[in-house]
């Protein structure tokens, strides 16, 4: 997800093939989920990179901000596998 | 700001599907898992 609005992630998602899944559009009024979370960046107007984990009682169990450096998926999976391990 | 261990703050945003999605509609079913990218199409 990002800032881009809904009609820019709909061709977002079919250039890159159609992701299984949603891409969130928070545009307007533009910022202000990825605020709640704290991963908005009000000077340059646009979201940090940044990956939210919530369980399915809605509680936060992993929040990190990349700088400089991309997620590695493998990481992400194993984090999911660890909550879902714990359930 | 959140952090772990702290209850998510629910949202409603449109998306790439043409339906709105909620936090909130995956409570008691699904992990969820959120990425944000700095901004579509600019390898950001």
């Amino acid at each position: 997800m990002s800032v881009d609005s809904a009609a820019v992630q709909k061709a977002y998602s079919a250039s890159l093939g159609g992701l299984p899944y949603p891409v969130l559009a928070d545009f307007h009024p533009k910022g202000e989920m990825s605020d709640s979370f704290g991963v908005y960046n009000e000077e340059r107007g646009v979201s940090k990179r940044a990956i939210v984990i919530i369980d399915k009682q809605g509680i936060i169990r992993f929040h990190r901000i990349y700088e400089g450096e991309l997620p590695e998926a493998k990481d992400i999976l194993q984090e999911v596998k660890t909550i879902i391990a714990r359930e | 700001m959140v952090s772990v261990g702290q209850e998510a703050p629910d949202f409603k945003l449109r998306s790439s599907t043409g339906e709105s999605v909620t936090l909130s509609q995956f409570l008691g079913e699904k992990n969820v898992v959120i990425s944000w990218h700095i901004m579509s199409f600019t390898g950001g």
